[in-house]
């Protein structure tokens, strides 16, 4: 079920009205109501998926509690490992199957060696990375005693499969969601009014701001040899703002329809392209799955501590896993490894904590070395966009040889005036709430439900008026 | 909670009245002309394209054409119904049949993505009367419509007047005559009618025939049921077109269950289809099957007289 969809908007009302009047007397049957709902939510795409996150969660649940039975070291390990091979297998054959099968082929027939193998023809199950990767930190912190393991089967199912942040996160750890299907919710005015405006405003992000650049995007990036340098650059800023409007959209969408139901999700982007240097790009972009890495990958591993080396391994092992946990394709591995060599020098000149607070907080404009930052972060992450979108490594090669050509400086062939004021406006409304949870978050702040109310009329309106005609999916729901 | 509620629903009551007056500032001019019916209709045609034909400005009495291209006969049954409410004591309801009507499904899945024709039915007929209604398709169309309306606002304050030009420089605007080309005019319509005929004879044949004789049947009976005066037409055709059919497809598809409906119903059919008064002159067509300004000048006068012929229309109602 798509949050930009008929069905959706069916779907809350009715689940918010049983939740809130019919099961509100128990905890355990609104967390039940909260499973069934999540299983209804994601059964609408495939009902034969809904295995697998069964499984998962009964795989993990059992483990959870036998780990915290076990004392013995080695045997906790192991059961550690039989949670990590369950999700990550999963993972790995629905995801990656079919790319590491085709690039073995290859590599072999590169060494004179033909092997006859046939692929497989897999359907991905929708948000398989963001499930898996939230059931996996729950193991791994029971395994470091940093969470105690729940017997609470319903509460444990409620955790995997919360129908907001299932299919595209926010990754939610353990220690932060599951004590909350524990406490007994009340409804709070203040949060699901809050959470209603964040998905006012998630919806405008996608549909208009993401599906009326995608329109763009995919003409540009589809035909990308007939359009001269300028259009090819206007098509990777088109990119940038359609995956930016799609995903932080989506989590704007996820954390508001949690908050109606008395749930605080961690906020998953932080106002990105005001970053003004790539670390910090990255501690304001897709926060759930960097602090993921950060924590289960980056830290294990050594962090930034140790040899000039390890530092180097350490940086392009997060990135290019990073990268490739987006999808199974090169590009997605060369857009990670662009941005582990773009946070590179930071890293080795110790400057990657730099911009650690807000930006501008005292003044209303940036200062103008702020400005040139935040432009030269912005125009390294629209090149590095580049690889994300492209269909191969040589199309991402020939669409930055088409921006730097001659052309580059010719007059754009495609200018869709109204999508580029819509963008201005649209990134002037963030400026000015950056420094709240998102955009609209100020608003908390007034009383006036007059005024509450006429903003997030004026936003929808704006959205009806100029929402995209061609419905797009969410492009995280591929990953 | 009952401040949430109560927010949430003045906030969509307000989108839901401003989306309502927005929507409505403008209509399709084929919308326009149904909802826009003040006076009692005399007379009315059905029908897809073929009903452009009609043209009842030569009449004394108040007549409508409510036909749509790419109609199917479904359609014309929703909007008879539709309509019937404004049409006054035995008016005459035309119903043109095209060659290809009985073969077409409802929802014409012959014309792939493009169901522009039933677009428009969604901006005035009840979802029970559109084939296969969808809600979601339903709310789409309305934002399109809002959306459009909108830009429509702001387009017309764009549009300046030209500017006047001195009154020696005028030029007086003469219009070119271009001689008319019978050769290249009656090439055309016979390369037009081989290419329509290869179409029209494939979707005449898309569907089995019984709904839409159902269809036909349903806006025959209910007409005569409620006083009024129907009247079964095949409109003329250039001849290519109508012989490029053959008679053994004609008669299979089309002039049996035609004569069956008229005898059934005892209405009268005029079938101008091969009428070599027009369907031999290309001056009288557009198209292989759609005539041109000059054509429906004489064809509507044949149509009047033979309307008077059958008693249906008196010599007082011509203007």
């Amino acid at each position: 079920m798509l949050f930009n969809s008929l069905d959706f908007a069916i779907f809350l009302p009715v689940v918010f009205i049983l939740y809130w009047f019919i099961t509100n007397k128990s905890l355990k049957l609104q967390n039940l109501l909260i499973v069934i709902a999540s299983y209804f939510f994601y059964g609408w795409w495939d009902w034969r998926f809904l295995s697998l996150i069964l499984f998962s969660t009964l795989v993990d649940y059992s483990v959870g509690i036998a780990l915290s039975k076990q004392s013995n070291e080695a045997k906790r390990l192991v059961l550690l490992w039989v949670s990590i091979v369950v999700n990550l297998g999963f993972l790995g054959f629905f995801k990656y199957y079919n790319f590491f099968l085709e690039n073995f082929m290859t590599a072999f027939s590169f060494f004179g060696t033909e092997i006859k193998s046939n692929s497989l023809d897999i359907i991905l199950p929708v948000g398989i990375s963001f499930y898996t990767f939230q059931t996996l930190s729950y193991t791994i912190d029971i395994y470091k005693r940093r969470l105690e393991p729940t017997k609470d089967l319903i509460a444990f199912s409620a955790f995997v499969s919360f129908f907001p942040q299932l299919v595209a996160g926010p990754i939610e750890r353990a220690t932060a969601l599951l004590p909350q299907f524990y406490k007994k919710r009340t409804f709070d005015y203040a949060k699901a009014s809050d959470g209603a405006r964040q998905i006012i405003w998630g919806l405008f992000k996608k549909m208009v701001i993401a599906d009326n650049c995608a329109e763009y995007a995919n003409q540009i990036f589809n035909n990308s040899a007939d359009f001269n340098g300028s259009t090819l650059v206007l098509g990777a800023v088109f990119f940038t703002f359609q995956i930016y409007g799609d995903f932080s959209g989506y989590s704007d969408i996820a954390i508001g329809t949690s908050r109606i139901f008395g749930f605080d999700l961690k906020q998953n982007f932080a106002f990105p392209y005001f970053s003004r240097d790539i670390a910090e790009f990255w501690r304001r972009w897709h926060i759930s799955l960097s602090t993921w890495f950060r924590d289960y990958l980056y830290i294990p591993l050594g962090g930034s501590r140790g040899s000039t080396w390890l530092k180097v391994r350490n940086t392009f092992v997060i990135f290019i896993v990073s990268g490739f946990w987006h999808g199974a394709s090169w590009t997605f591995i060369a857009w990670g490894a662009l941005n582990a060599l773009y946070f590179l020098p930071l890293l080795l000149r110790k400057k990657n904590r730099v911009y650690l607070g807000p930006i501008a907080t005292k003044y209303s404009f940036p200062s103008f070395k702020e400005g040139i930052n935040m432009l030269i972060t912005f125009i390294l992450t629209v090149l590095a966009w580049v690889f994300f979108r492209a269909e191969s490594i040589e199309h991402a090669a020939t669409y930055l040889s088409g921006i730097f050509s001659g052309t580059l400086f010719d007059k754009p062939e495609l200018l869709p005036w109204e999508i580029i004021i819509l963008i201005v406006l649209f990134m002037s409304v963030e400026w000015f709430g950056r420094n709240g949870l998102y955009a609209l978050d100020g608003l908390n702040k007034t009383n006036s439900s007059v005024l509450k109310i006429t903003i997030s009329f004026i936003v929808i309106i704006v959205t009806i008026l100029y929402m995209s005609n061609t419905e797009q999916e969410f492009i995280y729901f591929q990953f | 909670m009952k401040k949430f509620l109560l927010e949430i629903v003045l906030l969509f009551l307000f989108v839901a009245l401003a989306a309502h007056y927005i929507s409505n500032l403008d209509k399709p001019p084929r919308v326009k002309q149904i909802l826009s019916i003040d006076k009692k209709l005399d007379i009315i045609n059905l029908g897809t394209s073929h009903g452009n034909n009609f043209n009842f400005s030569g009449l004394a009495i108040n007549g409508r054409s409510l036909n749509r291209a790419g109609n199917t006969l479904y359609y014309d049954l929703q909007n008879y119904t539709f309509v019937k409410k404004h049409l006054a004591d035995s008016a005459i309801v035309l119903i043109p049949v095209s060659y290809f009507a009985f073969g077409l499904d409802e929802n014409r899945a012959d014309k792939g993505a493009d169901k522009s024709f039933v677009n428009d039915f969604y901006e005035y007929l009840p979802p029970t009367s559109i084939h296969e209604y969808s809600l979601a398709k339903d709310i789409s169309l309305k934002v399109h419509r809002i959306q459009k309306n909108f830009r429509g606002v702001f387009a017309k304050k764009k549009v300046k007047k030209p500017k006047k030009k001195p009154k020696g420089k005028r030029k007086k605007n003469k219009k070119k005559v271009v001689p008319f080309d019978t050769l290249a005019h009656t090439a055309m319509l016979k390369d037009f009618a081989i290419k329509r005929v290869a179409h029209h004879k494939k979707i005449g044949s898309f569907v089995r025939p019984e709904n839409n004789i159902g269809y036909l049947k349903a806006i025959i009976e209910d007409a005569l049921q409620s006083g009024f005066r129907p009247v079964l037409i095949t409109v003329p055709y250039y001849r290519e077109y109508a012989e490029r059919f053959g008679q053994e497809w004609l008669s299979e598809n089309y002039d049996v269950p035609i004569a069956r409906l008229s005898k059934e119903f005892n209405v009268p059919y005029i079938d101008y289809g091969f009428d070599t008064r027009m369907t031999i002159k290309p001056e009288f067509f557009k198209n292989s099957d759609h005539l041109n300004k000059k054509g429906i000048v004489f064809f509507n006068k044949i149509l009047f007289d033979d309307l008077i012929e059958l008693g249906l229309l008196s010599n007082d109602d011509l203007r």
